[in-house]
């Protein structure tokens, strides 16, 4: 005959193994009823401190020399005619950590009218950290022709995703990227006077 | 007594030999990490069984809240909820297929909601529209899905050690039996198998139910705001000048000369025929343009007085065209005219069989507007009011292939489909012109008959001004436009 004894030691060990998949639940459990609550309490000001993973940040100098996320209008011209032309330059600089693609786009266009006979043309050429290219594009060294886009104001695309043809690469880091963006109000068959077009233009990257 | 001599029972005592301390402890560690991730799996799939929705984290815009290769569980529905501040799984609106996990920041008027990821300095750029709301965050269940993340961003030292601990973690619990392993092995089984069956089923379960992967996008984006360009006014000569004009008589002419200037650039003079003296012509007259400086018309005084271009070269005839003719005419005049035409000769009318006459624009003996070209027919449209009412008024006939048009103000009154005029070389002229063969399509006194073969001369004995010839055809918007310039 063989007995079994059950040491005290034993039964302690049986009962730590029956408690793990309790304990475990329950850590689980708290963990996710933590998580959630610091996650989705309707908290409007959950930036502080967020850049441990990286981060995106981009400002532009509004053709001037202060950097701010939003700026005045580079462009307020007046009293034009058809056939005038003119360029004007802005520096968009990136703080952030990570890579990605900036891309330009515009607004919503207020007087579609003008906005379809206003040719827009943008370029841009990355420049040193310490660049400041302003309105007046003096120090910008990219094309003018219009690689980035070519086109009607009303023809510009709207969106980050619609703008594919408007990337430049961002590798991380500070960075600051020069654009020239030309206009001409068109001259065939124009008669349209005392209109005024208008729309933001806007910068994102992802 | 009896001393009764016990016989010895003799029994095995077998004392489980003691575990090593390291075993029990890797093996309760082992134990309790493997069923916490059971759990957690557990969690975050459990509530899609009853229509809640899970996603997997991909990205970390939303840190320090929530970080890639967390689950979100979202719960559907959002009449009802105040979603200012709250997280929200949607549709991203500007690409397709693409699940963002964002905090809304203001709900706007039309029930759009702004969105922003709490690592982003700024909103993202495309607002969301309710429709596109999959859910509002309610679970949130850390780090449960980084290995899928390390697989899809081909971490692969990551997920090998993940595997390594998980493949570890089981063998701990399996030594940590091993000491009593000999005699009886079925007790421990069940615990042990029961993991085993809980972590397969999981794992079978998790493709099925796999939760979607959503983004929690970074990006940033930064406006030049208000952009703004704005058009002068432009003055109506200088809007015609725009169009390119084939030829442009202002008749701002003041003295007795004989020439009108070509303001087209293009050099095409008219004369005014008979000479320009004010047996013929009164000119320097208040013109038809109110807003343009000068503003100065000619008066026709005498049956005889017409503008004809002055070079001997003739014309060829454009089929695609537009003339335009200001006109002044009291309501006593009732001998109508031409205002302005394409005719060969250069000069004076010639009979029917010898001349060519169209592209002209008259007034009839009702004060009415006819705009017609000769295509092996007499092709006409007219206004239907008479306009001979002592005001200044802008006629605009075009003919381009898709068909003729007559404008009157700048306002279309008639059309048709004809393309085609009189294909014979010639002269344009304003103020007078045959009109014989025209009678069909004319109304009231002084009717010019049919071709008789008898010249009808009819020139136009009232005010004129800003005659002008495109070879284009200018655009409703076009003329509208002008005339708003006048």
């Amino acid at each position: 005959m063989t007995y079994v004894i059950d040491t005290s030691d034993q039964r302690r060990r049986r009962a730590f193994r029956a408690a793990t998949p309790l304990a475990a639940l329950l850590v689980a459990a708290l963990l996710v009823w933590q998580g959630s609550n610091a996650a989705f309490s309707a908290s409007t000001d959950n930036t502080a401190n967020a850049w441990e993973t990286g981060n995106m940040m981009l400002e532009n100098n509004g053709g001037g020399t202060v950097f701010d996320l939003s700026t005045n209008g580079l462009f307020d011209e007046n009293d034009l005619r058809p056939g005038n032309s003119g360029a004007k330059c802005i520096t968009v600089e990136s703080t952030g950590s990570l890579s990605g693609d900036l891309r330009i786009y515009r607004g919503s266009v207020t007087g579609s009218a003008l906005a379809d006979i206003l040719t827009i043309t943008v370029d841009a050429v990355e420049v040193s950290a310490a660049t400041n290219v302003a309105a007046n594009c003096a120090g910008y060294t990219g094309g003018t022709g219009g690689a980035l886009f070519n086109g009607t104001l009303n023809g510009m695309d709207d969106s980050y995703v619609a703008a594919a043809g408007t990337s430049v690469a961002l590798d991380g880091g500070t960075e600051r990227v020069a654009y020239r963006i030309g206009w001409t109000v068109q001259d065939a068959g124009n008669s349209l006077m005392d209109e005024t077009t208008q729309a933001d233009l806007v910068w994102e990257v992802r | 007594m009896t001393a009764i001599a016990e016989k010895p029972q003799r029994i095995d005592l077998q004392v489980n030999e003691p575990y090593s301390k390291t075993r029990l402890v890797l093996g309760l560690l082992g134990r309790t990490w493997l069923w916490f991730l059971a759990a957690s799996v557990v969690i975050s799939l459990i509530p899609s069984l009853f229509g809640w929705n899970s996603y997997l984290i991909a990205t970390g815009s939303m840190e320090p809240g929530i970080s890639a290769g967390d689950i979100v569980v979202s719960s559907p529905g959002i009449e009802g909820h105040d979603l200012t501040g709250l997280v929200i799984t949607f549709e991203d609106p500007s690409i397709e297929d693409h699940i963002l996990t964002h905090r809304v920041v203001t709900v706007e008027g039309d029930g759009s909601l702004t969105t922003k990821g709490d690592a982003n300095p700024t909103p993202d750029t495309t607002p969301v529209r309710p429709e596109a709301v999959t859910g509002i965050g309610r679970l949130l269940v850390q780090y449960v899905g980084l290995p899928v993340i390390w697989a899809r961003t081909g971490d692969w030292l990551k997920l090998f050690v993940f595997i390594a601990l998980l493949v570890g973690s089981l063998g701990a619990v399996v030594r940590d039996y091993e000491p009593v392993e000999r005699k009886t092995p079925s007790r421990r089984i069940p615990s042990l198998s029961g993991l085993m069956a809980l972590i397969t089923i999981v794992g079978l379960a998790l493709p099925a139910m796999k939760p979607t992967v959503a983004e929690a996008a970074f990006n940033a984006s930064t406006a030049s705001q208000g952009n703004v360009w704005r058009l002068a006014n432009l003055t109506y000569t200088e809007a015609i000048i725009q169009h390119s004009p084939y030829l442009y008589w202002k008749l701002d002419e003041t003295g007795s000369g004989a020439t009108a200037a070509d303001s087209s650039g293009n050099g095409r003079t008219g004369s005014y025929t008979p000479g320009g003296g004010s047996t013929n012509f009164t000119k320097n007259r208040p013109g038809a343009l109110v807003n343009n400086t000068p503003n100065r018309a000619v008066r026709l005084n005498s049956a005889n007085a017409c503008i004809n271009t002055t070079s001997n070269t003739a014309i060829s005839a454009p089929q695609v065209f537009t003339v335009i003719a200001w006109f002044k005419a009291p309501s006593t005049y009732t001998s109508g005219g031409k205002l302005i035409g394409f005719e060969r000769p250069r000069t004076g009318v010639l009979a029917p069989s010898g001349g060519a006459y169209d592209r002209h624009i008259y007034m009839d003996g009702q004060g009415r507007i006819w705009f017609g070209v000769y295509n092996n027919a007499h092709v006409a449209l007219s206004s239907s009011t008479g306009l001979n009412n002592n005001g200044w008024h802008m006629a605009v006939g075009t003919q381009s292939s898709a068909g003729m048009r007559l404008y009157i103000d700048g306002v279309l009154v008639d059309s048709n489909s004809n393309t085609v005029a009189e294909t014979q070389d010639g002269w344009w002229r304003a103020g007078c012109g045959n009109l014989a063969g025209w009678g069909d399509q004319w109304n009231g006194n002084n009717d010019p008959g049919t071709d008789s073969g008898t010249p009808q001369n009819r020139p136009f004995q009232a005010e004129l001004d800003e005659i002008t010839v495109f070879n284009t055809a200018l655009t409703d918007t076009q003329v509208a436009n002008l005339y708003a310039a006048r």
